[in-house]
């Protein structure tokens, strides 16, 4: 999800990797892999990128959601299983091959899927995904600035009212704005972003310190769980395991930043996960303490009028770069994606066209809220074993080792070409994940069965997506000598 | 190729020969090490089974 800081970076990330950083040409060194004199980041800087990418207000919608389910205890519990869960499985499916050969993250996917199976991959399970958090974090901008209205100027806007939908799609214009710039401008509205909520973080946190007993939080009941107390803990785990796959549309682009596979390993790990846990756990707290999952709510009865509003007002400035990062990391995406469709569209044009479904969520901003775990678990749903078959490809059948050469290469010239552009293993794997999910729980209608109280849902899936990818691939192209899983040294001769 | 990328198939060919005549056994270039891969696994299962205790306290 991800996944509203996380892309904030991305952009940042592209500001110093793209020689030239106007709007038309973006991206115009991110298709190359990178050389050594290229890759900025040390461990040390990749850490404080990741907690900067993990410090940011969806971890406090996240919070908020996990204590509708569970209580204090058991939502500390879960956001730890979950995070370490779905972190893990993601870092080495986006991490780790981009890092090593220096190549953007959906360039380095077509061994998995092929050249057209991306495409596909892009404009579906990417491309909702990242519309949905777009108009999500629209939506908060409507509703903060709302809230700013009801208090300073005794207005009564619901949380539903149309003058939430009229400024998130005024927050939906700035976006695009500032995206049509170029990611120099993304770049420096950013930088005073991420201390900023870190500075609301520790806001929360104060308050809730001066506030709340620890027994209070503890015996606190959660918001609106269901009545059995074993579905309401799998939920709030496999959410969180969603919430951590989430981060995967970004995460690969900008560990090919870093230098060494530690410093893109490690850092993306222990970064996301201590600073994601931290805004989370105080996001549950507060909404535990507050009785409202709505980070938007919690700011004025924290802050008083001024100080509230003052942070309402910066957590819709934050939304507004945020939504800027989301779409520029996804427009790139679509662009590669595209082949010759889209190549000559104008940036900003693709931007605006990107926003339009956005726009249309708008005039349904509880329904989105409402859907958020639904949303964020359905993404889960094809995410997950997508990461199943990139690790069993990567690092079972290919031995962390791809040829860079025909990543680039056209058609039947590429080892990566398979059938039409597309590695059926790979597609299949990914439909076979995400059934075996939908079976095992469907976030649509609320159906679970018995044994996702114990194993829930997106880690199985993975599991099911490698074992898939796994079968298929030998038996449709290893053993034809297919999709360039040959041998080491054969392989390394083509790079 | 790709022929959506901004850069040319020359651009890229020079880049692939840097990459094979000066990068060829760079750390930057290795890859994940077995000992790093264990170790990732069992970091990310014992941060697991912390959470379970978290549970159970």
């Amino acid at each position: 999800m991800s996944t509203e800081g996380k892309r904030r970076n991305s952009a940042k990330a592209g500001d110093r990797a793209d020689a030239k950083a106007d709007g038309e040409s973006v991206g115009a060194l991110g298709s190359l892999p990178l050389l050594r004199g290229e890759r900025i980041w040390n461990g040390s800087d990749f850490t404080g990128v990741n907690i900067s990418l993990a410090i940011a207000t969806w971890a406090f919608l996240v919070g908020g959601s996990t204590a509708l389910l569970v209580g204090f205890q058991q939502g500390v519990a879960a956001m730890v299983i979950g995070n370490a869960i779905g972190l893990g499985f993601m870092i080495l499916a986006s991490v780790v091959a981009s890092q090593r050969y220096g190549v953007e993250q959906y360039t380095i996917l077509r061994p998995v899927f092929g050249l057209v199976g991306v495409g596909i991959l892009v404009f579906t399970v990417i491309l909702i995904t990242e519309m949905g958090w777009s108009s999500l974090l629209a939506i908060m901008v409507g509703r903060a600035v709302t809230q700013v209205s009801n208090s300073a100027v005794g207005t009564d806007f619901g949380p539903e009212s149309l003058m939430v939908t009229f400024f998130a799609l005024v927050a939906i214009a700035v976006s695009w704005w500032i995206l049509s710039r170029g990611p120099v401008t993304i770049g420096r509205f950013n930088k005073f972003i991420a201390p900023g909520l870190i500075v609301v973080t520790v806001f929360l946190m104060v308050f809730l310190v001066l506030n709340t007993s620890w027994n209070t939080l503890l015996t606190a009941a959660p918001l609106a769980p269901f009545e059995d107390d074993r579905l309401n803990f799998a939920l709030a785990v496999e959410f969180n395991v969603g919430v951590g796959v989430s981060w995967y549309p970004v995460m690969g682009s900008l560990a090919r930043l870093t230098k060494t596979p530690r410093a893109a390993l490690w850092p993306s790990y222990g970064g996301l996960l201590v600073a994601t846990l931290i805004a989370q756990i105080v996001g549950m707290a507060a909404a535990l303490t507050l009785g409202d999952s709505d980070p938007t709510v919690w700011m004025l009865p924290f802050g008083g009028p001024i100080l509230g509003a003052f942070i309402l007002l910066f957590i819709a400035f934050a939304n507004i770069t945020s939504t800027s990062s989301i779409v520029y990391s996804t427009v790139l995406a679509i662009r590669q994606a595209s082949g010759n469709l889209l190549s000559r569209v104008r940036w900003a044009w693709l931007c605006a066209a990107f926003f339009v479904l956005p726009s249309i969520l708008a005039f349904f901003p509880g329904f989105m809220y409402t859907r958020f775990m639904t949303f964020v678990t359905l993404s889960g749903a094809f995410l997950a074993p997508m990461c199943g078959a990139i690790i069993a490809d990567y690092f079972v059948l290919r031995r962390q080792r791809v040829a860079l050469e025909d990543l680039y290469r056209h058609r039947n010239e590429s080892a990566y070409h398979f059938h039409g552009g597309v590695n059926l293993a790979g597609l299949g794997a990914v439909a076979a994940g995400a059934i075996f999910y939908l079976v095992i729980y469907n976030p649509v209608t609320l159906t679970a069965q018995p044994i996702f109280g114990y194993i829930t849902a997106s880690f199985p899936s993975a599991i099911v997506g490698a074992v898939v990818y796994y079968v298929l691939a030998r038996v449709l192209y290893v053993r034809r000598g297919v999709g360039g899983y040959g041998p080491v040294e054969k392989v390394e001769r083509r790079a | 190729m790709d022929s959506t990328d901004a850069t040319t198939a020359s651009d890229l060919h020079r880049r692939l020969e840097e990459i094979s005549a000066h990068e060829h056994g760079d750390p930057s270039r290795a890859p994940l090490s077995a000992r790093d891969l264990t170790l990732f696994t069992l970091v990310s299962l014992g941060i697991t089974l912390l959470g379970f205790l978290v549970l159970v306290l």
